[in-house]
């Protein structure tokens, strides 16, 4: 850390250290996914793993902003801060304070506070000192007020046995679990709203996401296929790259029009969906799928037409936004910069050849008698065998 | 492996079209040598007010207008928004023709919303063109603006507005006559005196020019929608671009004396068509001078529209459902001529200057099997 313009940033891991002999495998995940992420967008920037935290070199000061946004996305970071670091002893810290202080609070009013804390016990000073030196100093060199319980900004000192650290501002992290510490799912994508915030919620709690999207040409058209994969970009800039599988989905939907009650089309179809994706998270040693359905939000969601899928599948079924308002979920597809592509006009394959008053209830022995005209095995076969796989980089 | 997609052809041209070689480098030279603000008073900035002037008098004269009435726009639909909203304040009534680009009808609708101007559509016949009994009708003292479409964008119909214009005299004194001429400009000869417009709004990218210039030619006062520098002759705001101008000059010369070849291609994509499509039916008027010589706009009666789009699509063939600037909804402009979505798949195809015979072959062939294809897809049970 020679060169001046060279910036490091401390990152505060989560959960993590609930997960005890997992520990090293979450953390080796987190260090690999923030490289990624990084390495993704900027050269010059090297994670590294210390004692219950993870540093960040980065090579030239200008990219610190970025090098701090990246990191906050990266799920299973608490916060994310620049941090200077010096010598741990009490002179050597009251002047990168007093250095840090001029830098970042030059002209500002009002209060601050120093949280001090030593992560090791064994210095030859207590945190208590270490908070009165510092604010001491802080408090000759500036304008500001000491207030301890409601500060306007905070001056946090970290002292270990061979460095402090010392910090002004965090950036919150996204919170949650290192992606791909949960196992691996198949996102079942279509080009609305829900099912890539579905994904996010996934990725969020650990899960590495694969996605699936089902394509009925001609009657869906390239421009729906080129919106998912521009939404599976979002997500893979979160887990590195991101398999994109696109099923063939005309002729199961042919089959159904052509020999089943089309009143009860949507179920059917949702019912092959399901049996292709489980077939298809098998052959990709996928432990569960994932979809953005919504409790009640359609006439498919609800609690007796969930079970009908449920049913044709082996697989856990993750649905994050089971019990999420749709405004909820509007807001987070906002905030992970996928809504904008959402809105863009699309063709949705559960919206083809439906009769003006669908069925919204099944039952399974009504499935089970609809899916008796069709050869269900070898449809779901067949639009396994051809998937097309792409793979998304970020 | 995937097999190589076939080479495209683009029968989309009514939406845009492919720049002209020649004139973008021209146009690129220009961009290095005639780059100076033409508001400067040294001599490069002289030298690029002298090259705007002279496109400006280039594209006047094209259209038999005083070069002083021609503005710069940034497009057609700033020249529609600067015709309409640029009218003079007051309370009054705004009538349009019922198959307006959208540019038209928002436009209209903000003189509703902002100066409480009450709205007239006008309807069109079968073929999607205004005639004088049904105009009498919707203009009356009150009326302030009128626009009607010199060519319309998907059905090509040809508005007769040398016909138009006296009704719009005698039943509504007080109303500019406004002309949408985007489509029209280059495809047909235009003679502001002779059609009697107060503005008449056209664009380069529909005719192998560049994107990002248009103009409007008024006679009618207009207030400045930007301001800021009093460019064109107060009118519009902003830095002129030489190069662009005498580009869209340019591109218009060379697209009017080229214009036989538009009819040509058309007409040889529609004598293919109807005898490979039993059952294509044609939309509007007949292929002729009533319409724009590179527009086909047609019915394939029992299929649904977006998948043979998307079929034509995957085999390469661009062509559109109608105005690109429109979709999931049923085209305005075939509802205002009678029509329904489920009479069939309704497709626009538009020829362009350098559509070659053996493109349209090719793309009735592509056509035609597209049509065998959904057929079969949509079988019997539909």
């Amino acid at each position: 850390m020679s060169d001046p313009d060279e910036a490091l940033l401390m990152a505060r891991v989560g959960e993590l250290w609930l997960k005890g002999r997992n520990r090293d495998h979450f953390v080796r995940a987190l260090h690999d996914n923030l490289q990624t992420a990084l390495s993704a967008a900027l050269s010059h920037v090297q994670v590294m793993a210390g004692r219950g935290r993870l540093y960040v070199g980065v090579g030239r000061a200008e990219d610190v902003p970025r090098a701090l946004a990246i990191c906050a996305d990266v799920p299973g970071l608490v916060d994310v801060a620049r941090v200077e670091r010096c010598p741990p002893t009490l002179d050597a810290i009251e002047a990168a304070a007093l250095a840090l202080v001029e830098a970042r609070w030059a002209g500002a009013t009002g209060s601050f506070a120093i949280d001090g804390r030593r992560t090791q016990k064994t210095l030859p000073f207590s945190s208590s000192d270490l908070n009165r030196r510092v604010g001491a100093a802080v408090l000759a060199a500036t304008g500001l007020r000491v207030d301890l319980s409601r500060p306007d900004r905070t001056l946090s000192v970290e002292v270990g046995p061979r460095r402090a650290h010392l910090w002004t501002a965090a950036c919150p992290g996204a919170g949650g679990l290192p992606v791909g510490t949960a196992g691996g799912a198949l996102l079942m994508l279509s080009g609305g709203i829900d099912s890539p915030v579905a994904g996010y919620l996934a990725q969020k709690r650990g899960c590495r996401l694969e996605a699936v999207y089902f394509h009925s040409p001609p009657f869906v058209g390239e421009a729906t296929r080129a919106k998912v994969q521009a939404l599976a970009r979002r997500l893979a800039a979160r887990q590195g790259r991101l398999t994109l599988h696109v099923a063939p989905f005309t002729d199961p939907q042919l089959a159904i029009r052509d020999h089943c009650d089309r009143r009860m089309a949507v179920l059917l179809y949702r019912r092959m969906m399901y049996r292709i994706a489980d077939r298809l998270a098998g052959r990709r040693g996928l432990d569960a799928l994932c979809t953005g359905e919504m409790l009640g939000q359609v006439a498919s969601q609800t609690m007796a037409n969930l079970t009908l899928v449920d049913a044709v599948c082996d697989r856990l079924v993750l649905r994050p936004l089971l019990t999420h308002d749709k405004q909820e979920s509007v807001a987070l597809a906002r905030r992970i910069g996928t809504y904008e592509t959402s809105i863009l006009p699309h063709d949705d394959c559960c919206a083809l050849f439906l009769p003006d008053h669908p069925v919204t209830r099944g039952t399974a022995p009504l499935m089970r008698g609809q899916e008796s005209r069709i050869d269900v095995d070898a449809l779901v076969e067949q639009a396994a065998q051809g998937v097309e796989s792409v793979e998304i980089e970020p | 492996m995937q097999p190589d997609p076939p080479p495209t052809i683009d029968l989309d041209n009514g939406a845009t079209t492919r720049p002209d070689p020649a004139i973008m480098a021209a146009l690129l030279d220009r961009q290095a040598t005639l780059y100076a603000n033409p508001s400067a008073r040294h001599a490069r900035g002289r030298a690029a007010a002298e090259a705007l002037e002279t496109a400006r008098g280039r594209l006047a004269g094209l259209i038999g207008g005083a070069p002083a009435g021609l503005i710069f726009t940034g497009g057609g639909t700033e020249a529609l928004g600067l015709a309409l909203l640029g009218a003079p304040g007051g309370s009054g009534r705004v009538a349009i023709s019922a198959v307006e680009h959208a540019s038209v009808r928002e436009a209209a609708g903000a003189l509703v919303e902002r100066r409480g101007w009450a709205l007239d559509v006008i309807p069109v016949d079968a073929a999607g063109r205004v005639q004088p009994e049904a105009l009498t009708a919707h203009i009356g003292p009150e009326t302030r603006a009128v626009a009607i479409m010199l060519g319309q964008n998907e059905v090509g119909g040809v508005n007769d507005i040398a016909r138009l214009a006296p009704v719009v005299r005698r039943a509504a004194p007080r109303a500019r006559l406004v002309v949408d001429a985007v489509q029209a400009l280059g495809k047909i000869p235009i003679d502001v005196a002779a059609l009697d417009v107060d503005c008449l709004a056209m664009t380069a990218h529909k005719l192998h020019g560049p994107r990002g210039i248009g103009a409007l030619w008024s006679r009618a006062p207009l207030e400045p929608l930007l301001r800021g520098g009093g460019q064109e002759g107060g009118r519009r705001g902003g830095t002129q671009s030489a190069p662009l101008a005498l580009a869209f000059a340019e591109a218009a010369e060379r697209a009017l004396a080229e214009r036989g070849h538009l009819a040509a291609m058309r007409d040889r994509l529609w004598g293919g068509i109807r005898a490979a499509v039993p059952g294509a039916r044609l939309t509007g008027p007949p292929c002729g001078p009533g319409r724009l010589p590179h527009n086909l706009h047609l019915c394939v009666p029992g299929l649904p529209g977006e998948p043979l789009l998307n079929l034509l699509d995957v085999a390469g063939v661009y062509a559109s459902a109608g105005s690109a600037c429109r979709r999931g909804r049923f085209s305005p402009t075939l509802a205002a001529m009678g029509h329904t979505a489920d009479e069939g798949a309704w497709i626009r195809l538009t020829t362009g200057r350098f559509t070659t015979p053996a493109e349209v072959d090719a793309a009735v062939e592509r056509f035609a099997d597209a049509v065998r294809r959904l057929r079969r897809l949509c079988g019997p049970a539909r």
